[in-house]
C-alpha cells in the first residue's frame, strides 16, 4: 500500500521567506486527497517538496518508507506523477509527442508499441484522442489542462500530486476530470493528491482534505471534519453557511460586504 | 507484426516522413557541397579541367598544374567540406540551446560563448597569448577560443541552476557577457598593431578561405562526434523543453543534462569558431527553419537541423564565389539569412515559439 511519511517538513527561499513549516502527517492508500487554503499558503511548494522538485530546507519526505532523495529519479518517477499548472511556454510539440514524453520512467529501447497503447488510453480517457497530432501549443487552456492530465496517467505512477487540475476547466471537464481522478484512486490504486481552490468540487469527492494556512497544515480529515463555518473564516477570512447535501458539507460564502455594512445602509465610498 | 492503432500507424508514418525530410536536405546540401568546388570565377578552371582534377587526386594523382591542383584540391575541396560541417555544427550548437534554456533566441552567439572565443582568438592575435602553447597557429588558435569560450557557457549554466532563473534571465545574462568580452577586446584593438586588428575583424566576419585538408578533419571529426553525443541526450532535452519542474517528475535529470549538452556544444562552437571564425546567424535560422519542418521533438529536430545548417552554409559559400571580391561567407549568411528568417518567422511563427 503507498505511504507517504512528511515529517517535520521546512522550506524557505531565503531566510526572511518561511514558505512551509512544520508540515508533518502521514497519507497511506489509494484514495483522493484535496489540498485547500489561501494563494500563496505554500500548496504547490508542498507538492513540489512531495516530488523532490525542490528540495526542503529541514524534515523528510519518505514515500514507501524510503527518502525521496534515495530514489534514483527514474524510479520516484515511477512511484510519482506531477502534473503542472500550467507548463507554460514551449516549443511546439504534438499532442501525441507531449504525452508520450510520460512514459519517459518506463522508457526502453523500441518500447514505442507498448508505450503508445498506454498513452492511447490517458488520452482516450482525457477525451484529447482527436487532438492527437495537433500541436500542443495551438490548444486552448482547457485542452491544455487535458492533454497534461493525460501526461500524468500516462507515466502510471502510484502516487498523481495535481496542481489545480481543474483550474481552466468548463464545467462539464471539471466534472470529468475530477469523476475520473475518483476513479484512478478507486480503480487503479492510485493516490491522488490535488490541489484545489474549489471547495464544494473537493468536499463533494475527495475522502480527505488538508486545509492549509499561512504555510502549514490547519487541519486534516475528511470533508465533514475539515470543511465548517470556524475552519472556513480562520482561513479564508469568509463568513459561509455550510449546508448538507449528498452527505458532504456544501459551503456558501455570504457577501463580506453585505455582512460588514448591514442593511440598508448607504452606499458610499471613503477616500483617504 | 503486433496490432497497430490507426494513430500508431500515423504517427510511424510521420516520423517516418521527418526522417526522410532530414535526409533529403542533407543529399542536397551534399550535392551543392559537391559543386560549389566547380563555382569560381578563374579564366581557365573551366567545369572539365575542375573534374579533371578531382579525379586525378581522387585515384592518387595530380593534375599537374600547380596552380589548379592548388586552388581544386588544397582549396575549394577541404572548403566545400568544411561549409558542410561548420553549418551543422553551428545549427547544432543552437538547437541545444535553445532547448536547454527554453529560448527560441538562444544560439552561440546571444549566449556569449563566441563571443568568450573571440576574446581567446583576439588575445592570440594582439598579444600572441596562448593559454596551452602548442606551437601549431591554428591549434593554438582553437585551444584558445575552446577554452575561453568555457567561460560564458559556465556563466549560463551556473546562471541557469538558480531557483526563479527564467529563460529570459539567462539569455540576457549571455548578453551581459558578450559585451564584457566584446569590451575587453575593443581596449586590446586599441593598442594592437593595425595588421593584428584586421587578422582579427576578418575572423570576426567568419570566413572559410582558411579551410585546408589538415584542419577540415578536425571541425568534421568534433561536430560527427559531438552531434552524435548530442543525439544519446535527445529524448531527455526534449522533455526539458516542456520546463525543468515536469521534467523532473518524470525522471530527467535535469543539471547534469543541462550542464553536459551545453558543454558539449560549447566545445563543438568554440571548435568550429576557432578554425572559420564567427560566422553569424547559423544558429538561428537552421533550427528554425528545421522546425518548421520536422516540429520540436529533437530526435527529429536536431538531424534536420544539421542538415539544414549544412545546406545553408554551403549555399551561402557558394554565392560568395561567385563574387568576384572575396567577401566572407559571415557577411552572406547575415545578409541572406536576416530577410529569409524574418519571412519564416511572419510565415510560421506558431511552429517556431509558443
Amino acid at each position: 500500500m503507498t505511504q507517504i511519511d512528511i515529517d517535520d517538513l521546512h522550506f524557505e527561499y531565503s531566510k526572511d521567506a518561511l514558505i512551509l513549516k512544520d508540515i508533518s502527517i502521514s497519507l497511506k492508500g489509494a484514495q483522493l486527497i484535496s489540498i485547500i487554503g489561501p494563494n500563496g499558503v505554500g500548496k504547490s511548494t508542498l507538492i513540489h517538496c512531495i516530488d523532490r522538485i525542490l528540495s526542503p530546507t529541514k524534515g523528510t519526505v519518505l514515500v514507501d518508507d524510503q527518502n525521496v532523495t534515495e530514489y534514483r529519479p527514474k524510479d520516484l518517477a515511477k512511484k510519482i506523477g506531477y502534473v503542472p499548472y500550467t507548463s507554460g511556454d514551449s516549443f511546439p510539440m504534438t499532442v501525441v509527442d507531449t504525452v508520450l514524453m510520460g512514459r519517459n520512467p518506463h522508457h526502453k529501447w523500441k518500447s514505442l508499441h507498448e508505450d503508445m497503447i498506454v498513452v492511447e488510453e490517458a488520452m482516450r480517457m482525457m477525451d484529447v484522442s482527436d487532438l492527437a497530432m495537433r500541436q500542443f501549443n495551438e490548444l486552448s487552456a482547457g485542452q491544455h489542462q487535458r492533454v497534461m492530465l493525460a501526461r500524468g496517467i500516462a507515466q502510471e505512477p502510484e502516487i498523481l500530486l495535481l496542481d489545480e487540475p481543474t483550474a481552466n476547466l468548463d464545467i462539464r471537464h471539471q466534472m470529468d476530470v475530477i469523476r475520473l481522478l475518483k476513479d484512478l484512486s478507486v480503480k487503479k490504486d492510485i493516490m491522488v493528491i490535488m490541489i484545489s481552490h474549489d471547495l464544494n468540487l473537493a468536499s463533494k469527492y475527495s475522502d480527505n482534505i488538508i486545509m492549509m494556512s499561512k504555510g502549514s497544515i490547519y487541519a486534516v480529515g475528511t470533508p465533514e471534519e475539515v470543511i465548517n463555518e470556524d475552519n472556513i473564516r480562520h482561513v479564508y477570512d469568509v463568513e459561509s453557511e455550510i449546508i448538507i447535501r449528498d452527505d458532504r458539507p456544501f459551503m456558501i460564502p455570504k457577501d463580506p460586504e453585505f455582512v460588514s455594512r448591514g442593511e440598508n445602509k448607504e452606499f458610499s465610498v471613503s477616500i483617504p | 507484426m503486433e496490432e497497430m492503432s490507426v494513430l500508431e500507424r500515423t504517427y510511424r508514418q510521420i516520423s517516418r516522413k521527418k526522417t526522410i525530410i532530414s535526409l533529403v536536405i542533407l543529399a542536397v546540401a551534399a550535392l551543392i557541397s559537391f559543386f560549389s568546388i566547380f563555382v569560381n570565377h578563374y579564366t581557365g578552371l573551366s567545369f572539365d579541367v575542375t573534374w579533371n582534377v578531382l579525379v586525378a587526386h581522387l585515384s592518387g594523382h595530380e593534375y599537374g598544374v600547380y596552380y589548379y591542383d592548388l586552388i581544386v584540391w588544397d582549396y575549394f575541396s577541404p572548403r566545400a567540406i568544411m561549409a558542410v560541417f561548420v553549418g551543422a555544427g553551428l545549427a547544432v550548437g543552437g538547437v541545444v540551446m535553445q532547448s536547454m534554456l527554453r529560448n527560441p533566441i538562444a544560439d552561440p552567439y546571444t549566449t556569449g560563448v563566441a563571443s568568450g572565443a573571440s576574446f581567446g582568438v583576439a588575445l592570440f592575435f594582439m598579444m600572441g597569448f596562448a593559454l596551452i602553447p602548442t606551437g601549431n597557429y591554428s591549434l593554438d588558435i582553437t585551444l584558445n577560443a575552446s577554452l575561453f569560450a568555457l567561460i560564458p557557457t559556465a556563466a549560463i549554466v551556473l546562471i541557469s541552476r538558480r531557483k526563479n532563473m527564467t529563460p529570459t534571465t539567462t539569455i540576457l545574462a549571455g548578453v551581459a557577457v558578450m559585451y564584457v568580452f566584446r569590451a575587453a577586446t575593443s581596449i586590446m584593438t586599441l593598442s594592437a598593431d593595425p595588421e593584428a586588428v584586421e587578422q582579427l575583424y576578418m575572423w570576426n566576419v567568419g570566413t572559410l578561405v582558411d579551410a585546408r585538408w589538415d584542419n577540415v578533419w578536425i571541425v568534421a571529426g568534433m561536430t560527427l562526434g559531438c552531434t552524435i553525443l548530442i543525439m544519446f541526450l535527445g529524448h531527455q532535452m526534449t522533455i526539458m523543453t516542456t520546463g525543468d519542474n515536469g521534467a523532473k517528475s518524470m525522471g530527467v535529470r535535469t543539471k547534469l543534462i543541462r550542464t553536459i549538452s551545453l558543454i558539449i556544444v560549447a566545445v563543438l562552437t568554440a571548435t568550429i569558431v576557432g578554425y572559420v571564425g564567427t560566422i553569424g546567424f547559423m544558429g538561428l535560422i537552421a533550427p528554425h527553419v528545421a522546425r518548421i519542418l520536422v516540429g520540436s521533438n529533437l530526435k527529429y529536430l536536431i538531424p534536420c537541423s544539421a542538415a539544414t545548417g549544412a545546406l545553408i552554409l554551403i549555399a551561402c559559400d557558394c554565392v560568395t564565389k561567385f563574387m568576384v571580391s572575396s567577401v566572407p561567407v559571415g557577411v552572406i549568411t547575415s545578409v541572406i539569412g536576416g530577410p529569409m528568417f524574418i519571412i519564416l518567422l511572419i510565415r510560421g511563427a506558431k511552429k517556431v515559439w509558443y
